[in-house]
């Protein structure tokens, strides 16, 4: 026992006495104590002043620390812990404690429950010994697993944190993800109270003009596809690593390749193992020769299994002598920043595989013009600035503006519901949110277009023919007896709906099958290869196919954008009813109506004026040279209204080019780079570069080039337009939260600043939202700092007082 | 038998039932600030989701504070730098942030036992507090503000005589 000093012999007595009263002393000592008690009233009363002293300080202290809701953490604040307690067990414990846990699971169950009852009581002793006047019941409340109100909280996700899970098992893993799990228990995180955004939309049921014409600010249709980003299917060949979030990655050798590779039709014969086309729709659990895992553990440990990032190095800078033209795919998918918004609202960073910065930028609307003849499906803007955070570097933003359709002009569509309702889509994020959202885009249809509804995997069959726009009644009623459960699997599903498209198939129309689902495909094709083919087959026809992808641990984001991909169509994923107006009523020209497709860029660099470029996000989408002008190769689309952008770093000639990863001097060739004709003629050497882009038109098989030449403006940034500020703001956000090499003295604080300088006039609710985020990824950040306890200050003398 | 996920979440949500208002109140003291207080136990709340059950179940109570007490002073260094922990905190009277329990709408503590405790220097009283609020042991007093069992029952006695000094004045 360490020294203490007493004052004297009594106090050391009243010290044993009180630790006697909250029976703190072992056996020996309180018997000691209780032998001097025996004949010492002094001392016996002194003993029932402290322990009613205690009660006392029990009795007050405990009712003050349940007093009232002020104390209660916010709705918002429980949801984000119920969200992650959701998820998994740690995997690394899984890993090591497999076998273990096996039999924990099933030969120690009772042992468990028996230890945590003995630790309920053992807290209930504590909440009497404090004398709480609250009882806490303890006894179990039922955990409602389907929430009643249209939830805002992003859905709950999880992480492979263990590299070393990874590195053992590296195909089980990726493999076990794909357990098609039918349980009716869905891991979103009921909400308490009311949604957030309960109120806002689901009122409106004005029919929303198509395309809105009017001035920008008001929502000229954003970058459509929603795809939950970075749920590409691994490449488990190589051997996967953690990033230093933890993170499993797999390293893409080449990411062109795999992209491409992803959109071919034909398994290609590469490196790269079958698994990557991902055969998801397996209903076995396919754990490879390991002893097979209960079922119940798989289910458990789903939400972490669905989740794997490819890793995305960034663009380096490429030095204009070696390389002088840049060339990629457009894209406009903007999955990675709702689910970077998913991380940050759960005060998460997101692993760095999953902030794909273009996807990021395009999710925004942006005021670009239109084009100004009909000819050109879009225009392209070009604008130039210093960049923020590495101000001798010039940046260039490069836009795209898809033309829009006139109401007056849209074509007329014939769509196709086929929509899952298995039991799993009960939940409130799922068949509901679809249900408002299908409710939400059939009051901006007219007479001349057309909707059939289709269900599969808990009913089958036709829930309603092909029924004109205007009958609005007889849709929404349709739409409102959709429900979700039964467990009839497959029937009908795919083809009927196919066949309905087909029966009712409007000439120069939007002709499309819209599969909505969270994850389950017994559309009624046994085999997943048989859908694409068929999917495929359609499209020659002309009727394309998107998907809208719905809630959380069975979504199987990786198929999903593959089928779209195959339907010539967009794979979206929607986790609100925000969300579902966007995809489908703001943005439902663009996603359905394509202007442009195959669109591709190529950037030719003046070495006169430019040292060196990198090229921010796109990572995913790079080209080779000579795939510009091969019409074979398959690239982006762009819809009604679109906007695309994509940004440049710029090192100018005289700046000293970041890194100096040095090449030798050719030896056969000459070291200066020959003049090109532009710059023998002098024309060119104003231009910083020429921005050339290649389209077909949506039926058509030949592209059409474009040129658009650029001079460096000059301009300082502050003159740069809001639109430029916020997606340089957004672009260093994501350099931020990847912790990119590139990010030079970027910090939050910046970022903030860059992201309200460019919120324009009229801020939309997307770029205020974008603020928030900034600063939830800056506390996240903050509070990741190692945690130094500190001790209980020693008792000094006290000054003064005593 | 319950699934294991099942299982978690009751856990959880057993635990966020149970502790959440002292938990707030306890970092509501530490902090000086009820919303910080608040994301301070519910990143508590989140960190408890990254544990498995097992490993934690038989000490709940003192996990759940040590990490509270561990986030609340972190929390309270960086948003108030000037204010050295070490100093006790017998000031509180005369600092302009009234102190936390005033602000309660219901007033719990009687005036004597409010006064009185709040002469105590701010040790004493945060061990006290964590003895007779929250009802945590020696052992787990001791762990949670990294002092020895003698010393926290040293704190605890040295306290309740003062109390009782101040409380025997009053009457």
């Amino acid at each position: 026992m360490d020294p203490i000093r007493f004052e004297n012999e009594h106090d050391e007595l009243q010290y044993k006495l009180t630790a006697y009263a909250l029976g703190e002393l072992d056996d020996a000592q309180a018997r000691e104590l209780e032998e001097q008690l025996k004949n010492n009233p002094a001392l016996q009363a002194e003993l029932e002043e402290i322990r009613a002293l205690s009660a006392r300080l029990s009795g007050e202290l405990g009712r003050e620390a349940q007093a009232g809701d002020q104390l209660r953490l916010s709705q918002e604040q429980k949801q984000t812990i119920h969200a992650r307690a959701d998820e998994a067990v740690s995997p690394l414990k899984l890993t090591q404690t497999q076998q273990h846990s096996r039999r924990v699971m099933w030969w120690r169950s009772a042992g468990v429950l028996a230890a945590m009852a003995a630790c309920v009581a053992v807290l209930v002793t504590l909440q009497q010994v404090s004398q709480q006047q609250v009882q806490t019941p303890v006894a179990s409340r039922p955990t409602t697993t389907t929430g009643s109100d249209v939830a805002m909280q992003t859905p709950a996700e999880s992480e492979i944190k263990s590299d070393k899970l990874a590195a053992s098992q590296p195909r089980a893993e990726s493999l076990r993800g794909t357990v098609r799990l039918n349980d009716n228990v869905t891991p979103f995180v009921p909400s308490e109270g009311a949604a957030r955004q309960n109120g806002t939309v689901l009122g409106q049921t004005q029919s929303t003009p198509l395309m809105e014409q009017d001035a920008p600010g008001s929502g000229s249709a954003p970058a459509s596809a929603l795809k939950n980003g970075g749920f590409n299917p691994p490449a488990p060949a190589a051997a996967p690593a953690t990033d230093d979030r933890g993170y499993a990655y797999s390293k893409q050798a080449d990411p062109a390749r795999r992209r491409l590779a992803a959109l071919a039709p034909a398994p290609e014969t590469t490196d790269k193992p079958a698994a990557s086309s991902s055969p998801v729709l397996t209903a076995q659990p396919m754990i490879a020769d390991r002893d097979s895992i209960p079922h119940e553990l798989t289910r458990t440990h789903r939400s972490f299994n669905t989740e794997a990032y490819d890793t995305i190095t960034d663009n380096p800078f490429m030095a204009v002598s070696q390389n002088p033209l840049s060339t990629f795919s457009i894209d406009v998918d903007t999955g990675a920043y709702a689910n970077v918004r998913r991380f940050l609202n759960m005060r998460r960073l997101p692993p760095a595989g999953a902030v794909r910065i273009e996807e990021m930028i395009n999710y925004f609307p942006y005021h670009y013009e239109g084009p100004r003849d009909d000819k050109t499906p879009f225009a392209v803007h070009v604008e130039t600035g210093s960049a923020p955070w590495a101000h001798e570097h010039r940046l260039v933003k490069i836009g795209l503006k898809g033309k829009e359709i006139a109401q007056a002009q849209k074509p007329a569509m014939n769509l196709v519901f086929l929509i899952d309702v298995s039991g799993s889509m009960t939940s409130a994020d799922k068949l509901p949110l679809l249900k408002e959202g299908m409710k939400l885009l059939v009051n901006g249809l007219t007479e001349n277009d057309r909707v059939s509804i289709v269900v599969y995997a808990g009913a089958a069959g036709l829930v309603l023919d092909s029924t004109p726009g205007s009958e609005k009644n007889t849709i929404l009623a349709a739409i409102d007896k959709l429900m979700a459960g039964g467990s009839t699997n497959g029937g009908a599903g795919i083809q009927l709906a196919y066949e309905l498209a087909q029966r009712h198939f409007i000439k120069e129309g939007v002709n499309r099958v819209i599969l909505a689902s969270d994850g389950d495909f017994n559309v009624g094709v046994s085999s997943r290869d048989q859908l694409i083919k068929m999917i495929e087959e359609k499209r020659q026809t002309g009727v394309f196919l998107s998907v809208l992808g719905f809630g959380t641990g069975n979504l199987k984001d990786a198929t999903m954008e593959q089928l779209a991909n195959k339907g010539n169509g967009q794979y979206h994923y929607i986790d609100s009813i925000r969300e579902a107006r966007k995809v489908l009523v703001h943005q439902m020209a663009g996603n359905l109506i394509t202007i442009a497709k195959d669109v591709k860029i190529q950037v030719e660099f003046n070495p006169a004026r430019v040292q060196g470029y990198r090229l921010i996000g796109y990572e995913n989408r790079m080209l080779a040279k000579e795939d510009f002008n091969d019409d074979t190769k398959d690239a982006g689309e762009i819809g009604a209204g679109h906007t695309v952008t994509a940004v440049y770093e710029v090192v100018p000639v005289g700046v000293k080019m970041p890194g100096d990863r040095s090449v030798d001097p050719l030896k056969y060739q000459p070291v200066e780079p020959k003049l090109g004709p532009a710059a023998i003629n002098g024309l060119a050497s104003e231009e910083l570069l020429t921005v050339k882009l290649r389209y077909k038109q949506p039926d058509g098989d030949v592209s059409t080039k474009l040129e658009v030449p650029v001079v460096d403006s000059g301009k300082p940034w502050q003159e740069a337009s809001s639109d430029f500020k916020f997606v340089a703001s957004v672009a260093q956000f994501g350099m931020l939260l990847r912790n990119s090499p590139y990010k030079g003295t970027s910090d939050y604080a910046q970022v903030l600043d860059l992201a309200q300088s460019g919120l324009g006039e009229q801020p939309d609710e997307y770029r205020q939202e974008f603020v928030e985020l900034i600063n939830k990824a800056r506390q996240i950040q903050e509070r990741q700092q190692p945690t130094q306890p500190a001790p209980l200050p020693t008792p000094t003398p006290l000054p003064a007082r005593e | 038998m319950k699934q294991p996920t099942h299982d978690r979440q009751q856990w959880i949500r057993q635990a966020v039932e149970q502790y959440e208002r002292p938990l707030v109140l306890y970092a509501w003291r530490l902090t000086m600030n009820l919303e910080l207080a608040r994301e301070v136990v519910q990143d508590t709340f989140l960190k408890l989701c990254d544990q498995t059950p097992e490993d934690i179940q038989d000490h709940l109570a003192q996990w759940l504070y040590t990490v509270c007490r561990n986030r609340s002073l972190d929390v309270a260094r960086k948003e108030k730098p000037m204010k050295p922990l070490s100093e006790p905190d017998h000031l509180v009277k005369d600092q302009q942030t009234p102190p936390p329990e005033s602000q309660l709408e219901q007033a719990e503590l009687s005036q004597q036992l409010a006064q009185a405790l709040s002469s105590l220097p701010a040790n004493q009283q945060e061990v006290i507090r964590l003895k007779f609020q929250h009802g945590l042991s020696y052992k787990d007093i001791a762990k949670t503000t990294q002092l020895t069992t003698t010393h926290v029952g040293y704190l605890i006695h040295v306290g309740i005589k003062s109390l009782r000094q101040q409380l025997a004045a009053q009457a």
